[in-house]
């Protein structure tokens, strides 16, 4: 298995000050679809360190590898080439894309958290039945706590009330909240969405885009793609992809309000003709 | 059946989705057609066998010219008298009067066996003149010479009797020799149904025997020249006709007869293809469902880019007639073979049928009759397909909202958050109790296919159990000794003073069975053989009352009972050769055996007709019934020497294969049912569970997590299905059985279940093929990723 130290290696000092504080790094991804004859290429070559606790947004039109880029990430899709690698503070760091499928799973369930674009709850199962589950698949032995934690999740994203309603007596923001929830229910410390607010309306949006900041807050890495500059705005640092290949990779300035954050992102994105 | 070429385009886009819908469900596909095939095979074949018989039927009747009318009589007869009624009549076109000397079953040898014990009535007859003609093979009229014999081909069936072996009638007063020549094909008497039997002999033989025959019996036989008037002619005959002592039969009869013995196979055959076409059309419905809910969205957008609905319908109906027509050309294509199987004894026994159009088209006409039903229940079905209105379909990706209610209502009753089991199992347990309509497919074919293989199953271990012999109207011993041969007979008081005096020998009892009459219910004489001897040494069970016990007592068998409609505690008339005498009912038990109307009683026999001894005989302590058996059957060759625990198989050996060979077939046909059902029920849970495993994978539940699910799922409707069916066989199934093996002489059948095989190993077998389906099914999630889901 791969060490941060053999990863450190191969890479130029130039990052190495940061390296420590490095949480998750993608090395010359390629992810390629179909068959030979008629292939299509959805990432050409990422690489990409993401800092432990950073909030960063991935944007880039229709079609330029974003989810791909995000399921690569997570290990949830094979990649083609390359690889992908946690680390774990100073404890050995984890080669994602040599895991074994079973080990990958453990590693999700436990230390990622996904809250995607369509709600993708279980349809057989309550609210509160959908955000215990991961819990109790992880720590089957701690039942109490996993729910208590799981109440309190749902408490904390505003939809205390209907913990116990099916998923067909709520409506899209309350599940979308309640996928939130389930994310977090083993206080994973990176947490990856795939437009997550694609599917609301701008208020509904800006709520659950507070509850990632609040989240990514607490000390979690928070992952996001987005079309919505203002959402975007809302990171710390923004990737934008065009074509699976890297376009721009923009940072905030301590220095930088709010404002001035989301105006030069915004002019970037402009002069680069999104 | 492909939609119309309107447009190239169209018919590309058809053709396109039908590919690719077998593609995603081609072992649902393949288990469809096998099962359609199945059913076709099973109709086609009863059609095939059904006209093979009935053709052949009409044909030996045109062959044999068949009586219309018969009235058999016993007794003295005459032959004027017949002919002066039969002249009056203008309906007849041709009558004639046919001599039958009926032989007593004990003084017919067949190569030195002799027939006692057989519940056919066997009769010697010569060859008609210009009816009623005794056919060989090759359905040529049957000439034979003296010394020669042509016997039912019966005997040649079931007792495996040869062209050129030796049959003898030993009269008292002199023994006649025949060589068998031929078989014959008789159209009045060949069913095995029919106790009366003709054996053909040569005019010289049957006027040689003539004269040693007390009772000679008589067939007035009658042909009509127009059939309607069949039914005017038995009346007149029955009202005005001169000798009447026996039953008056028609050609209806013997048709009924011959088609009845045969047409079981019939029954059985078009039960099965009932049962199987039910199972298709279950399997066809559970898929059906299920591609529409995955295709819903497909449809829906179909119909919001104005596709005509009448082409989508037409869409699915293509592929499901597909489907029954390759099941139904299939399933016609191994009906040749097989029907060739199942009509073998019919051949034999009725000949040929010459080809005729029907030979080919009735099993083609049973194969349609099932592709047409599967057809018309998928139309039915398909009326479902009006129903989903665009905006369902297309809402149907995203996050199900069909029945909203805001207001909260009743919580739902089981929760994983409050439940103490592993999350898995709860998980499966919770998908059945929410999709309670799917599993109820295969919990429904499940206790079918337990039901299937442990009613044949129970019956097989119930008459090889040693209890078995309760039915078949025996004392309990170790051994039993049958003297049926003249030279055992006569050896039997040497025998019995030598059984008295063995010193491994430790209790004998002997007893002589002789034959009588009893007035049946009808008023008719009928033959009972009587068990005489000391009943209570080797004691039976009786279904009520006791053993006889004095010379004015009587017990019956239960169909004997019936026959007579005689009851405990009521008097009977015994009618003997030395007179008739009353007797008291005390007992009925229960005997499959001689056809099942016995009797056990202490009357005397001096001077009635003896049937045959048996001696009943228990070993000493510390003999060995195997080894004493042995010993007496060298000593006495003459003597059948049978062990209590080989009696039943002795005796009802014929039932006793039948029965495990339809165990042994029920049992497969039930394994490969349950593998195709349960393989397909899988596939098609899994792709209709798609996006709930990719869900559970992106979450990070494990491939071995999500199998747990699924193996509760089928092992818990598994349990439920074996439950059922065991249920079903211990009620249902038992009284099924009671009243087929009550008519055959023991109306208190009780299952004797071995508890390892029925309820071990057959659950295990079903267990295992369910298992390996689930496991084969859920073998790979791996292109189930959330990614995939996504892009939908
Ligand atoms: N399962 C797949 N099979 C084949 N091609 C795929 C698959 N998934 C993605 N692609 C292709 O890979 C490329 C990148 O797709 P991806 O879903 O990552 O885009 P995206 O940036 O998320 O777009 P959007 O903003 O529309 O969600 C596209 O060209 C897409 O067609
Ligand atoms: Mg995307």
């Amino acid at each position: 298995m791969n060490t941060a130290t053999s990863t450190k290696s191969d890479r130029t000092d130039t990052r190495s000050e940061s390296m420590a504080n490095v949480h998750l790094t993608a090395n010359g991804i390629h992810k390629t679809f179909g068959e030979a004859d008629a292939e299509t290429s959805a990432l050409r070559g990422i690489d990409i360190d993401i800092d432990r606790g950073d909030f960063v947004a991935i944007m880039g039109p229709s079609g330029s590898g974003k989810s791909t880029l995000l399921y690569c990430l997570s290990g949830m899709d094979p990649v083609t080439d390359g690889t992908v690698t946690l680390h774990d503070g100073d404890a050995d760091s984890v080669e994602v894309t040599a895991l074994r499928q079973r080990d990958l799973a453990e590693l999700r369930l436990t230390r990622m958290g996904f809250v995607f674009q369509q709600v993708h709850l279980l349809r057989n199962l309550t609210i509160l039945d959908n955000v215990v589950l991961p819990g109790f698949t992880a720590s089957p032995d701690e039942r109490e706590a996993v729910v208590a934690r799981a109440r309190e999740l749902l408490e904390l994203v505003g939809i205390g009330e209907l913990a116990d309603r099916e998923i067909t007596q709520a409506s899209g923001g309350q599940l979308q909240r309640a996928a939130i929830a389930r994310a977090l229910i083993n206080s994973p410390d990176l947490v990856f969405g795939d437009e997550p607010t694609g599917a609301l309306n701008a208020s509904m949006a800006a709520e659950i885009m507070d509850l990632l900041v609040q989240v990514n807050r607490e000390g979690r890495t928070v992952v996001l793609v987005t079309h919505d500059v203002n959402v975007a705005a809302r990171a710390n640092r923004v990737v934008v992809l065009r074509d699976g290949e890297i376009d721009g990779d923009l940072r905030r300035d301590d220095s930088q309000t709010d404002d001035q954050w989301a105006e030069s992102l915004a002019g970037w994105l402009t002069s680069h003709g999104t | 059946m492909t939609p119309r070429r309107r447009t190239n385009d169209k018919s590309a886009i058809w053709i396109r989705m039908l590919r690719a819908d077998y593609r995603r469900t081609r072992t649902t596909s393949v288990v469809l057609a096998g099962l359609i095939a199945m059913a076709a095979l099973l109709a086609a074949t009863g059609g095939s066998v059904l006209v093979q018989l009935t053709g052949a039927i009409g044909e030996l009747f045109t062959t044999a010219r068949t009586p219309d009318v018969v009235q058999m009589h016993a007794g003295e007869i005459d032959l004027a008298a017949v002919d002066a009624w039969a002249e009056d009549q203008t309906e007849l076109t041709d009558w004639q009067v046919s001599e039958t000397l009926p032989i007593p079953t004990d003084q017919l040898f067949l190569t030195d066996e002799p027939q006692s014990g057989s519940v056919l009535q066997p009769a010697l007859v010569t060859q008609n003149q210009s009816f009623d003609l005794l056919l060989d093979l090759d359905d040529e009229v049957l000439v034979v010479g003296p010394g020669e014999i042509a016997m039912p081909l019966y005997y040649h069936q079931t007792q495996g009797l040869e062209v050129g072996d030796q049959v003898s009638v030993r009269l008292p007063e002199r023994r006649f020799d025949f060589t068998v020549t031929s078989f014959l094909r008789d159209s009045m008497m060949n069913p095995t149904f029919a106790t009366s039997k003709r054996l053909l002999v040569s005019t010289e033989d049957q006027r040689a025997i003539s004269g040693l025959i007390a009772e000679p019996e008589y067939l007035i036989e009658f042909l009509v020249s127009d059939r309607s008037d069949t039914r005017a002619v038995s009346d007149a005959y029955t009202r005005t006709g001169p000798a009447t002592n026996g039953p008056l039969l028609d050609r209806g009869t013997f048709f009924l007869l011959n088609a009845v013995s045969h047409g079981i196979g019939i029954a059985v055959l078009s039960l099965l293809a009932g049962l199987m076409v039910a199972v298709a059309a279950i399997a066809l419905r559970f898929s059906f469902l299920t591609a529409i809910e995955r295709d819903t969205h497909e449809i829906g957008v179909m119909k919001a880019i104005g596709m005509p609905r009448k082409g989508i319908r037409r869409l699915y109906l293509t592929k499901y007639v597909a489907l029954a027509l390759i099941g139904g050309v299939v399933g016609s294509l191994l009906s040749i073979p097989a029907a060739r199987v199942v009509t073998a004894s019919l051949r034999l026994q009725l000949g040929d049928p010459a080809g005729s159009w029907w030979l080919t088209t009735a099993p083609l006409l049973g194969a349609g009759l099932v592709v047409l039903a599967i057809v018309a229940w998928c139309a039915l079905m398909l009326r479902r397909l009006g129903r989903i209105s665009t905006m369902d379909a297309l809402r149907a990706s995203t996050p199900p909202r069909r029945r909203r209610r805001w207001l909260p209502t009743r919580k739902p009753r089981s929760r994983l958050t409050n439940s103490h089991l592993p999350a898995g199992f709860w998980m499966g347990m919770n998908d059945i109790r929410r999709s309670f309509r799917t599993h109820r497919m295969l919990l429904a074919v499940l206790t079918l296919c337990t039901f299937l293989v442990l009613v044949p199953l129970n019956l097989w271990t119930t008459v090889t159990s040693p209890t078995f012999i309760t039915y078949l109207g025996t004392g309990v011993a170790d051994l039993r000794l049958e003297l049926r041969s003249p030279a055992a007979v006569a050896s039997s008081s040497e025998l019995m003073s030598a059984l008295d005096q063995d010193p491994d020998v430790a209790r004998v009892a002997s007893f002589v069975t002789a034959r009588f009459e009893v007035a049946n219910t009808d008023g008719e004489w009928e033959q009972l053989p009587v068990e005489t001897g000391e009943h209570s040494v080797f004691p039976l069970s009786y279904l009520n009352g006791t053993s006889p016990d004095s010379p004015d007592e009587i017990s019956l068998s239960s169909l004997a009972a019936d026959s007579m409609g005689a009851q405990i505690g009521e008097q009977i008339t015994l009618r003997g050769e030395t007179g008739s005498r009353q007797v008291t009912v005390v007992g009925v038990y229960q005997d499959m055996t001689n056809g099942g109307s016995t009797a056990k009683g202490m009357v005397p026999v001096d001077g009635e007709p003896i049937v045959w001894r048996t001696v009943l005989l228990d070993a000493a302590d510390g003999v060995k019934p195997a080894e004493l058996a042995e010993r007496l059957s060298t000593s006495y060759p003459a003597v059948q020497t049978i062990q209590m625990s080989e009696f039943a198989d002795q005796t009802l050996g014929d039932l006793i294969t039948q029965t495990g060979n339809v165990a042994a077939a029920a049992a497969l046909v039930a394994v490969v049912l349950t593998a195709l059902i349960a393989s397909m029920f899988a596939q098609m849970t899994i792709a209709r569970d798609q996006s709930q495993i990719a869900i559970q994978r992106g979450l990070g539940v494990s491939d071995r997590g999500i199998r747990v699910q699924y193996l509760t799922r089928f092992l818990v409707v598994l349990v439920a299905g074996i439950g059922l069916g065991a249920v079903l066989v211990a009620t249902v199934g038992r009284s099924m059985v009671a009243s087929v093996i009550g008519s055959l002489g023991a109306p208190a059948l009780r299952f004797d279940v071995e508890p390892l095989l029925a309820y071990g190993a057959v659950p295990m077998a079903l267990t295992v093929t369910v298992g390996v389906a689930a496991l084969i099914a859920t073998r790979s999630f791996d292109d189930l990723g959330i990614s995939r889901l996504n892009d939908e």
